[in-house]
């Protein structure tokens, strides 16, 4: 069965409606505030990889194509930063070859389903699991994504966190409907590594002064959420994850652009320290509120649509208990966000800061398009192809 | 009509779309004028209801599809009439007075789209068939308020309420989440109406909704946040205590008596968290210098009566919390209100820096005077009314402890509405205000706050009206039938005895103390004038605001400080905070050894797997 006929929602469709979106706003944003050299054409092959991957039906081509679009943004980000650069780099192969290696001998790669049998059966799991915490950068194997966000451009960080790091969440999503053995078999390890993800993404967030490091840190968290969904691996579940990575993407691209924006304006990386940068750029503070109250899903935007469903799986599979970790942990959420809404963007400006910033007039309608979105797509969800109604 | 249902909603939100296109062509009245247009079709809207409503029957219309099994889906009864006509009715007052208030204003386009849209939650809220929507609309009004408080967002003190708002209220509705999804799970429907969703309504969904309500309602102890947002414009603290913000709570609690029938037990913890909050409110507000922390504090303790009126579960009880949840929005609302045209006109809302404005300020001293009879309990106004029923309907139910902290708190409530009215209005002004120019509010600002309080009075000579065509309907959505007739003043005609007498006898009583006490120890002419609480002071020294706060600091230390949650939520912040920062010092102790890390995490994810 495939992802869409288990849930209802065209992934393929979405997340290159999605895609598209992020490139043209990403390679419009890249003409005002300078994201690295041949940084248009880096995102455009990327993006063209990932697209196509979507779209193959071949599961060995599309695994190629999405390292492929890895290695691209790592020799970007190697010309970045060069720690940075490895540490992605060994993300990206010790992630990928453990994967292909789960996939080929699961017999995942050429259409089968069944689980094979004996030890063999959970060194494929092992390995998936291992692969796909590495890619995805869920805890404890999270070390790579802190310093990509912090060191590369903001562009860049986007490109890896809301179009490849949700593309391979997006195959992961499509290997809990078709290998469902893979989940199910060991149901509360992944759910072990969800809350692990929530709890130290949520924590570590919390106290960066770095904004950017903050943002890492609240994809790792998020993406626990993302995979407890495809733990419980009900049709709630796996909704509420992929709808919950659509927005993932779109929220992530107003956090980094509006930080990206505020830096290129202070002329340093964005840290606790300053004050006030609302004042200066009220759009790009507006979209950082919106950004971050869209990542802990409250409605009425995007979000929220996957995160109650993503409750609800946690309700259904581990009772009460869980869905107050996950209440829990998402306070936590608040709390970083609101810290840095706070501390950063709203209240007095910080001395030495009173010249007037330039403002890029494109950028600010890109936010505005994009918030607009993220809240048309709350209310009416019908606009995401094939889920009218469910 | 079913097909009309929706117009209040798309009115509002129509309403929110013009302000946003037009927001760059209009002028700041013109943008004001138009908020207020709005309000009043969506309060016109909701007016149309009312030959169906008053008839007993709902209104009813699917909107669009949402998501799963929760369609946009509207459900008016007389609950719903109530609280709606309360959101515009007061929400367009409150729109007219900001045409003038927010003149120099910059940002008003975000403003009024976000009261619009403030308003328009309510109605949602209030409206909604399916939980989830409910939700949804529980959130809107959240983050209005949010957006609201920060109006003027580059100032420290009101994004530090912002925050306080935000988090205080938004994670307790995570309970209210978490009892919609429990009940989703064990009826599959969302819609509350459902009979299978009423069957798995027990005392933990009850417990999940109250944690909700009480910080939505700032019920103690989760009240703390609401003096922190005093310092949003003021039409916006007007919205948020009369209205939009603190009643959502009030609706939720009322609305659990149209899903089920309460458990006894629920009644109590109910009628003890109101209790509570009563006596927390105005111990608090007894101390405060700045006028809006008193007003904000003050709408802790009248939440707790509403609250506790309804905990008492009787027929008369929801009789009580009905018309004092629709009157306290109206003479709060006022407060505040007049409250803003001070600040506006003098520059200050501090106590110690006003005094004898009301010579100045006529038409405002004359409304607050009215209002402040109305929350105090004078005869002839709504509060009496509304005070009356909740003794009555306490004694009724045998409930003394109610009876006596009501009584009590009544008193205090006297207390620090005369120490107010006394110290902004009257006796000697401070030097601050004596040679300031100060010029009374503008007719448009006093014609919406007057016309709030004329509904106070008008509410209080003739309550029969409300009852029968607004808190009759109520009622009857909350399945009971009205216990009483009552007419002119609240005279209760078709029940009598003692607990009527004695319920009157009990509201005017707190009244009597404070009159015996001012005759007293009259104010004197020279010097601010409060009242001494006891003997006359010696000739020529007088008791100001600070005396009479600081003597009710003083008093009530003990209690307060055993009343004060807020350090026990530092302390969970501290610990939140030092755990992170452990994490944080653990996780760069580990990636000091990265190979290790990664190697050693593997190895165990694999021996957890193969040995699983």
């Amino acid at each position: 069965m495939a992802l869409f006929e288990y849930t209802g929602l065209d992934w393929k469709i979405a997340f290159t409606a999605v895609t598209i979106i992020i490139l043209l706003a990403a390679e419009v944003y890249a003409l005002f505030v300078p994201q690295g050299k041949r940084f248009s054409w880096v995102s455009l092959i990327t993006a063209g990889l990932i697209v196509a991957a979507l779209w193959l039906p071949n599961a060995i081509l599309r695994t190629v194509l999405l390292d492929v679009a890895a290695l691209v943004l790592v020799a970007f980000v190697w010309g970045q930063e060069k720690h940075a650069g490895k540490l992605f780099l060994a993300a990206v192969l010790i992630g990928s070859v453990l994967v292909a290696a789960g996939m080929t001998l699961g017999g995942l790669f050429i259409g089968g389903t069944a689980q094979p049998a004996g030890v063999l059966g959970k060194v494929v799991i092992c390995l998936l699991l291992i692969g796909f915490a590495i890619k995805l950068a869920a805890i404890p194997f999270s070390f790579w994504l802190a310093p990509v966000s912090e060191k590369s451009t903001a562009m860049t960080a986007v490109l890896v966190i809301c179009l490849l790091d949700m593309a391979e969440f997006g195959e992961l999503a499509s290997l809990r409907v078709e290998a469902p053995w893979v989940f199910s078999s060991i149901k509360w390890v992944w759910i072990a590594l969800a809350l692990l993800s929530m709890f130290g993404g949520a924590f570590l967030a919390l106290s960066q002064t770095n904004v950017r490091r903050m943002l890492a840190y609240s994809s790792i968290d998020d993406i626990g959420y993302l995979v407890l969904g495809l733990a419980a691996g009900t049709v709630g579940g796996v909704l509420g994850a992929v709808i919950g990575a659509l927005s993932h993407s779109l929220c992530k691209f107003l956090l980094f652009g509006s930080v990206g924006v505020a830096e290129n304006d202070l002329k340093h990386p964005l840290t606790t320290a300053d004050r006030g940068l609302s004042s200066r750029n009220p759009v790009a503070g507006a979209a950082f509120i919106v950004g971050a109250l869209g990542m802990i899903g409250i409605p009425p935007f995007l979000g929220f649509l996957g995160r109650w469903r993503l409750y609800f799986s946690g309700l259904e599979v581990g009772g009460v208990g869980i869905v107050i970790a996950m209440a829990a942990a998402t306070a936590l959420a608040i709390l970083y966000y609101v810290r840095i809404i706070h501390k950063v963007w709203l209240g007095e400006t910080a001395e030495g800061t009173l010249s007037a910033p330039k403002r890029f007039i494109w950028i600010e309608v890109l936010f505005i398009v994009i918030i607009i979105l993220i809240v048309v797509a709350g209310l009416f969800p019908a606009i995401l192809p094939g889920l009218g109604g469910r | 009509m079913n097909a009309l249902a929706g117009i209040p909603l798309i009115v509002l939100l129509g309403g929110v779309l013009i302000q946003l296109l037009l927001g760059r062509v209009l002028s700041v009245r013109g943008k004001g004028w138009l908020a207020f247009a709005f309000g009043i079709l969506a309060l016109a809207g909701v007016i149309s209801f009312a030959p169906t409503i008053i008839k007993g029957q709902v209104i009813q219309l699917n909107l669009f599809p949402w998501q799963a099994e929760s369609p946009f889906s509207l459900y008016i009864d007389g609950l719903s009439f109530l609280f709606a006509l309360m959101g515009t009715g007061i929400g367009s007052a409150i729109l007219f007075y900001c045409i003038d208030y927010m003149e120099h204003e910059t940002g008003t386009t975000r403003f009024y789209a976000l009261m619009l849209t403030f308003i328009a939650g309510l109605v949602g809220l209030v409206s909604a068939r399916n939980l989830l929507m409910v939700y949804l609309c529980w959130e809107i009004i959240g983050l209005c308020s949010y957006f609201l408080v920060g109006f003027w967002y580059k100032q420290k003190a009101a994004v530090d309420g912002a925050k306080k708002v935000l988090v205080m209220t938004h994670i307790p509705g995570y309970a209210l989440l978490i009892g919609i999804l429990l009940l989703y799970k064990g009826s599959g429907t969302f819609v509350w109406t459902d009979p299978a969703l009423a069957a798995q309504f027990g005392t933990g969904i009850f417990i999940l909704f109250l944690i909700a309500a009480m910080a939505k309602s700032v019920m103690f102890p989760l009240h703390t946040w609401i003096p922190e947002a005093m310092n949003a414009p003021t039409p916006v603290s007007a919205l948020l205590h009369s209205a939009c913000y603190v009643k959502a709570g009030v609706y939720l609690v009322a609305r659990m008596y149209s899903i089920t029938p309460w458990h006894p037990s629920w009644n109590v913890i109910l009628m003890a968290v109101g209790c509570a909050t009563m006596v927390v409110g105005a111990l608090y507000a007894l101390t405060q210098t700045d006028l809006k922390r008193l007003l904000a504090f003050s709408t802790i303790s009248q939440l707790g009566y509403i609250m506790t009126a309804f905990g008492l579960g009787t027929p008369l009880g929801l009789l009580a919390g009905a018309f004092y949840v629709f009157s306290h929005g109206l003479f709060k609302g006022t407060l505040f209100l007049c409250a803003g045209a001070v600040q506006h006109a003098t520059g200050t809302k501090d106590m110690r820096k006003l005094g004898g404005i009301a010579s100045r300020m006529p038409g405002t001293a004359i409304i607050w005077l009215v209002v402040a009879a109305a929350i105090i309990g004078v005869p002839l106004t709504n509060g009496f009314v509304a005070k009356w029923l909740l003794y009555d309907a306490a004694l009724q139910a045998g409930a003394w402890v109610v009876v006596i902290i009501a009584w009590l708190v009544s008193t205090f409530t006297a207390f620090y509405i005369l120490k107010a009215t006394v110290g902004v209005f009257f006796g000697e002004p401070s030097p601050e205000v004596k040679n300031a120019e100060i010029k009374d509010a503008s007719p448009r600002m006093l014609a919406g706050m007057g016309v709030l309080a004329l509904a106070s009075v008008f509410f209080g000579v003739v309550p029969q009206l409300f009852i029968k065509w607004i808190a009759g309907p109520a009622m009857t959505a909350m399945k009971v039938t009205l216990p009483t007739s009552v007419t002119f003043l609240g005279l209760q005609v078709n029940s009598g005895g003692a607990p009527v007498t004695a319920g009157a006898i009990l509201t005017l009583s707190a009244l009597l103390i404070i009159g015996a006490i001012f005759a007293i120890r009259r104010p004197s002419p020279k010097g601010v004038s409060s009242f001494t609480g006891g003997d006359p002071l010696p000739q020529g020294d007088t008791l100001n605001v600070i005396d009479f706060s600081e003597f009710a600091e003083t008093t009530f230390d003990p209690a307060m400080r055993l009343m004060n949650p807020d350090p026990v939520y530092l302390w969970i912040w501290h610990a939140i905070s030092w755990l992170s920062k452990l994490t944080r010092t653990i996780s760069e102790a580990v990636e000091k050894k990265l190979g290790f890390l990664i190697i050693g995490a593997i190895v165990v994810v694999a021996a957890v797997i193969i040995w699983l």
